[in-house]
Order: structure tokens, then sequence, then C-alpha cells
């Protein structure tokens, strides 16, 4: 992992969702078919559809139908949480470009 | 140079000359010899074209498709309504250069600058009137014809000129050999065995095609055989024109101009590929198919199984038809075939052994006349097997028509004696008496009946829709047969009803991409997605994966079918990319030992294929409607086995290979193939729903549009048709 991308952690981190309490925040990394990885870190209940945004974002992909997010072989859904999940700490997402074949 | 090209503008005469001057090569330098002397060597040899070519050469600006106009000849006189000199060029049909000579060069067009050769000029004419000649030249020159070849040629010109007009007999070489004749030697001048270049033939050849190819100025593509032929046999009989009479006006059939048929050997093969003719291409729209696309019949699987299928047939055809003669290829195409055999008349073998009169009059009076007719039993069935023939024919013929052509034939036809099945089946052979054919040709409707339908014949003359009896049973008989082909409908191709396809149309219909259209197995299928079924759009993950899983629902939820799960599409890349420590935790709620087959979705690059592991059979089957293999594929699978074998239970899956068997389907077995570059997707899913549910491949490229709304259907309703 580059530093920029440790710098830019921050950043990407959803400001939404008030207290700690249960909604404790994880960090989970982003893991491309290329090997790169982004981490972001991220509440419980925060929708995977804002990460999947903030993935975007990081990556300048402005289609957001142009990759997928699986974890542990199945998709994410953006209406899902890391507690809908149940993601810990540390978890890996591994992210697809979309597949077309003819 | 300069001379060079002036020479080049009178090339004519120069060609003239020129061939003279082999002829005569004492006399060669001498720029005017005596005209009596001339190309062919007959006394009349002085042909009139050669002056004509020369002084006409500024009227050439006429249109060319006016002078091939097939349409527009004289066919009492054979020839065509312009002269045909004008048809003619030079010595290789070029007074003007180009590859296809100066009669299809457009008089507009610059002359291609391609340097002459020898052949094409023998003889150069300089500036200063002189003649210059080249080592090749002199060379050829040196041929010595003999003088049994001259009187040879002289005798078949003479032959020729005895000739009637009209079309020439056929000869003695059959079309097709001729045909073959005309290409293979492919036509190049022959100066070993004429060199009387009596006959020059330019034209095409239309191998084995029928007289409606018009040589016309549009039929001359570069890739069409354009032939030069001079002198011998190769164009004299049975060439590959099927018009003798039209061969002659296209080719320059001028009645002076001999046409040798000496027996020479064919010409030399030409220096250059001869290219095959263009393949005809009918003009006709493509045939609407009359049943419904989607009703496809179910089509043996395999090479073997289309085998055994078709020996089946005919040993079923044997047992019910036991005198029926053995059937050939021709014969089971014309069974299978259900809009022919309807209509296709059964013409017994024994008749088609007879000398064929191929007269148009001759086989309408074998069609008119009733061939079955003689065959057909007191009791109004048919006899299957053609009889012995009896050495006297009696044939009475009563013809109400003066005309000689149409009437009822006395010796073509020959009525059978026939024999019934049953009785010999029985043992008895009981050679029924010979029928006294009577044949009456009504002017009405032209229909013809023998007397023992007279009765019947006159009441149902009017009706245009008139079978008579033994000819019903006939087609009953054969729409039985034909019905055997159609397999009652099975859900695998059962149609889509109107509101499936109305579902359908709006689902690809306009809208925006990201409505979502079906939500299940957490996966979200929006328009976009689903746009990737219509039409030739290449299939994505979404689409792919959603069918899987609905294969695995359905699994789960019917017994009686194989246990299957399905990694989804982005498992093999994972594989390929980072190995199995990466999908250690992709499995960790499944068992992956405990189902019977596992669909593994292959996804390289751009193209869809599937592999299945069937822990069952214990087998890894590679499946790509394009026909590769991959051999990678099957490395890796094991790998994944052998790695999660061990890390989720503990054992050794390597002790089991020596069982396994690992096939690449397309290489072993006959396995359904796209014919686009688009359909992998929907071949890939298809087959995994075929195999999940152990049923042989038995689509097609044909089913793919059929397959995409039913995959769009299953989606919509989150549930698979075929269960």
């Amino acid at each position: 992992m580059s530093d920029t991308e440790n710098d830019t952690k921050a950043d990407i981190k959803p400001k939404i969702g008030g207290g700690d309490g249960d909604n404790a925040a994880i960090q989970l990394k982003v893991v491309s078919a290329e090997g790169d990885e982004v981490t972001f870190k991220i509440k419980m209940n925060t929708t995977m559809g804002k990460m999947k945004k903030g993935y975007a974002d990081r990556k300048g992909i402005t289609n957001m139908g142009k990759f997928r997010f699986q974890f542990d072989g199945r998709p994410v859904q953006d209406a899902e949480t890391p507690a809908s999940l149940g993601m810990e700490d540390g978890d890996t997402i591994d992210v697809f470009d979309e597949q077309i074949g003819g | 140079m300069a001379p060079f090209f002036a020479s080049l503008k009178r090339t004519w005469t120069d060609l003239c000359d020129g061939v003279k001057d082999i002829f005569t090569p004492g006399t060669s330098s001498t720029a005017t010899a005596d005209r009596g002397v001339t190309r062919n060597g007959s006394a009349n040899g002085h042909c009139n074209w050669q002056e004509d070519r020369f002084s006409s050469r500024s009227d050439f600006r006429i249109s060319q498709d006016q002078i091939f106009d097939p349409y527009n000849f004289d066919t009492e006189n054979h020839t065509s309504p312009l002269k045909r000199p004008k048809l003619n060029g030079g010595f290789w049909g070029e007074q003007r250069s180009g590859p296809l000579g100066g009669a299809f060069t457009r008089p507009h067009e610059k002359p291609t600058s391609r340097k002459p050769t020898f052949t094409d000029y023998p003889a150069m004419k300089m500036a200063d009137g002189s003649r210059k000649q080249n080592g090749k030249q002199q060379q050829q020159q040196a041929f010595v014809v003999s003088d049994a070849a001259r009187t040879a040629a002289a005798r078949a010109r003479e032959d020729i000129h005895r000739r009637p007009a009209g079309p020439l007999p056929p000869g003695p070489r059959g079309r097709s050999e001729a045909s073959r004749t005309f290409h293979s030697t492919s036509i190049g001048m022959n100066w070993d065995s004429d060199m009387s270049y009596n006959r020059r033939l330019v034209g095409l050849t239309n191998d084995g095609d029928s007289g409606a190819y018009p040589l016309t100025r549009r039929n001359l593509p570069s890739n069409s055989t354009f032939s030069s032929v001079v002198g011998n046999g190769v164009h004299t009989r049975g060439h590959s024109f099927p018009d003798r009479r039209n061969t002659e006006n296209y080719l320059g059939g001028e009645e002076n101009i001999p046409l040798s048929r000496s027996s020479a050997a064919p010409g030399f093969v030409s220096r250059e590929p001869v290219p095959r003719p263009p393949v005809r291409r009918s003009n006709a729209p493509l045939p609407v198919p009359s049943f419904d696309t989607f009703q496809k019949q179910k089509q043996p699987a395999t090479a073997v199984e289309r085998y055994d299928s078709q020996k089946a047939l005919q040993r079923r055809r044997r047992t019910e038809n036991p005198f029926e003669a053995p059937s050939s290829t021709v014969h089971d195409s014309w069974k299978a075939s259900p809009f022919v055999a309807f209509t296709a008349t059964r013409i017994p073998s024994g008749v088609t052994a007879e000398p064929v009169d191929s007269s148009y009059s001759a086989r309408l009076r074998q069609n008119i006349a009733g061939v079955d007719r003689s065959r057909v039993q007191p009791n109004g069935s048919v006899a299957r097997k053609p009889p012995v023939r009896p050495a006297t024919p009696e044939v009475i013929t009563i013809s109400d028509s003066d005309d000689e052509d149409t009437a009822a034939p006395v010796g073509n036809q020959k009525p059978h004696a026939a024999v019934s099945p049953t009785d010999l089946r029985s043992g008895r052979i009981r050679q029924s008496p010979v029928e006294k054919t009577t044949v009456i040709k009504s002017g009405v409707n032209g229909y013809v009946s023998p007397t023992g339908h007279l009765e019947e014949y006159q009441q149902f003359k009017d009706d245009p829709n008139y079978v008579p009896k033994e000819r019903q049973d006939d087609i009953l008989r054969r729409m039985k047969d034909v019905m055997k082909h159609f397999q009652p409908t099975d859900l695998d191709y059962i149609p889509l009803n109107a509101d499936e396809d109305q579902e359908v149309d709006k689902a690809l219909g306009p809208g925006k991409p990201e409505d979502v259209l079906s939500d299940a197995f957490k996966i979200t299928i929006r328009r976009k997605d689903m746009l990737t079924l219509k039409g030739l759009a290449w299939l994505n993950d979404e689409v792919a994966n959603f069918f899987l899983e609905m294969i695995v629902e359905r699994s789960s939820r019917i017994a009686a079918l194989p246990k299957v799960y399905s990694f989804n599409t982005f498992f093999y890349p994972q594989l390929m990319n980072k190995g199995f420590q990466s999908l250690k935790r992709w499995t960790r709620k499944v068992d992956i030992f405990g189902f019977d087959m596992i669909i593994v979705p292959v996804h390289m690059h751009s193209h869809w294929c599937l592999a299945v592991i069937s822990l069952k059979e214990k087998n890894i089957k590679y499946y790509d409607s394009l026909g590769h293999d991959n051999l990678q594929c099957f490395a890796l699978l094991r790998g994944y086995l052998e790695e999660e074998s061990k890390d989720k239970k503990k054992t050794d899956f390597r002790l089991d290979w020596e069982e396994w068997n690992f096939v690449s389907v397309a290489n072993e077995e006959c396995l359904p193939q796209q014919r686009n570059m688009c359909d992998c997707g929907v071949f890939m899913l298809k087959f995994a729903d075929f195999i999940s549910r152990g049923k042989a491949l038995t689509f097609s490229q044909d089913n793919m549009p059929y397959f995409r709304r039913r995959i769009v259907v299953e989606i919509l309703k989150q549930k698979l048709i075929a269960e």
C-alpha cells in the first residue's frame, strides 16, 4: 500500500453516523484483481453503496455499473451494511470489473 | 520507349502479322506478307473481322452489356445483333491492353501499362516498320508444325464446317468431365499441338452452371475465370457452357472461323492460378421458415447417435415395407423432408434405369402418364416394390390431342406386374395380369386418369384438390413418416406465450437503464443488464450469475435433479490471478464435495465458457462453444480441489486423480457451437442449464434468439421454465 493511499484514508472515511456506541468503525480492504488495495474505515451500519461510491471516487470511476464488490464470493449489494454481511475488522472485499463476453 | 508504345496502339495488326510470322518463319521480317496465308491457315482465312476490328476501333464506345446481352440474340442465326468481331480482342483478347482484354476495357480508361510478354505480342513492329524479335520469339519460331497435325486440324475444320446449324449433339465427354477439363487445364495456349490458331475462345468458365449466367460486363469480376483458349479440343466439345448456341455467340462464334475438333492434348496449365468462378448467389429473398422457429425438432447429440438414429430409421422402414427398394441417402432425405414428402412422386428404380429421353416432352410424358398407376393393386393399395417388367409392354394409348409431343408414350412407360406384399409374405407369389393402362389426355385440366378410375375421375374432375384413392393411402403413409420426426414439444424449447413475449418486449424495450427489473439471490438485474440479452449483445456477469443461481436453486428444490453447486463468474479469474488462498473463504459455509456437480463459469477476457466438475462421475468437462480446449483450466481446478480438500476436509484429494477424466467436450463429443461471436454467453448458460438436468445438449445456434428471450422471462420470473 502506498503512502498516498494512507494519507487519503481519512478523506474517504464516511462522515455519517453520530456516536460510536454499537456503531463502531471497522477497517475494510478493497482489493482489485490487479492487487491494488484501498483501505476504508467504515461504520458497521453504513451502507455498502456509500463505500462503493467512495471507491469509485477514489479510483476515478464514473460508471458505477462497471465494477462489482464481492465479499467471500458473494455479491455485495448497495443496501447492505458490514453488520448485515457479518464483516469483521480487517476483512477483504474483492472488487472485479464487469465481465462481458461473446 | 516511345516507338514501343506507338506500336502498342497498333497491336492488332501486329498480332495478326505476328501470328502469321510464326507460321511462316522465313518471311517473318516482311511486314505485309500475303494475306492468303492466314492465321488459321485455311483458304478463306482472310477474316473479315480483322479488318473490321481495325476499322471499327473508334466505334467501340458501345455498351458492353448491350453486346453481351444474352436475351438479345438472334437464335435463328446464332449471331449477336451486334457484330461478333467487336467482341474479339487481339491475340489474347487485348488489343487494348489490360487483364481482361480489350473487349472488356472501358474505352475511356487508360490502358494499363503492363509490360507485354512475347506471348502477347509475338512480333513487334518497330517505328521504322521493321520487325523486332526477341530471343524467345525466335525460339517459338523453331516450333515446327507437323504435317500430320496440320492435316488433322484441317480435317477437323472441314468437319466443323459441315456441321448443321443449331446446337451440337452432346459430345463424347460428359458435361461434368468437360467442365473439369475446362477448368483444370486452365486454358493456356497450346503451342505444342496445334499451331493453327484457328479458334480463339474468350470467355468465362461457369462450371456446371446453367445458362442463366449471362456473360455481361457485370459478370466479369476479378475473381472470375477469364480464359483464352487457342486451338484445341478444350473448348470444342462438351465445354462447360451448357448452351452451345449461346456459347457460340458469346465466344466469338463466327462461322467463317473454323472450329477445331482435334483431340489433341489439353492446353498447358496456366502459369497463373485460375480462380474459381464466383459462387452463384440467388437474388431471391431468404426463405421464410413456415414452421415455428422455436419448435425445434430434437436432434441427436453426437455423431454416433445420429448414425444410430438413421440406421434405426432404415431398419424401421425395412420392417414396415420389406419390399421397398433399399433406401439411399437421397431417399432418406426425401423421407425426412416434410415439405417434399407430401408432393414427391416416387419413381420406381426400374424406370430410371431406362435410356433417358431427356427432352422436356418426354419428361412431361413420364410424369403425366403416372408411373405409380401401373402398380395399383386391385384392392386399391400400391405395390411398394417395382416388380419385374414384362417383356412385351402392352400400352394402349388414346389421345385426343394432335400434338405429338404431349401424346402419351408408347415405349417410354411400361406397366409393371404388381406383386402384393401380402402375397409375398404368405409365400405365394402371384403375378397379377398385366394391366392394360389406357391413358386419356383431357383437355379440361390436363389431368390424366387410367380407365380404372374413370368414374371417379368423371366425378371429381372439376375438383382441383382431387386426389385419387390409392394416392390418398400413399400420402397418409408419408404424413405418418413425416410426423415421426416431430417430437412433442418439451420444456426445453417450449415457445413463450403471449404474456411472456409481452414481458420480454417490455423488459428489453425503452426505459431507464437503472430500472430494477429483477432482484433475487443478492443480484440486482437492472435494465442495462437485461439489455445484454437483447439481439446480439454480449452477456454480462450479472445475468450469468443470476441464471446460475437459478440453476442452483432449482437443483436444491427438486430432489430428482443432481445436486448442483455453482461458483460465480468471478471465481475463475480469482483462481487464475490469486490462487487458492484468496478463495479459501468463498466456500466457508458450503461443502462443495457434497454436491454431484460443480459448475464453474469460465470467463476468458471476452469469452464465456463452462467447466463442470462432476464429483459423482469423477470428471471435469470443459464446454467451449467456440471449440477450444483449456488445459490450464483443468490444472487450476485440479489444484483447487486438492487445496480445498486439504483445507476443508483434511484429506488428500490427489489420491483420487487416477480415476478422473478431463474432457474438453468440443474435442471429444459433438458440442453445439456458436456461429457468431456474440452468443457464447447464452451457450454457456444453456450448457449449464442442460447439464444440470442431465440432458443432452440438443440445441444449436438456431435456438439462441429464442434462448435469449427465454432467459429474460426466467430472470423476470426468477425461476427457470424447465424443471
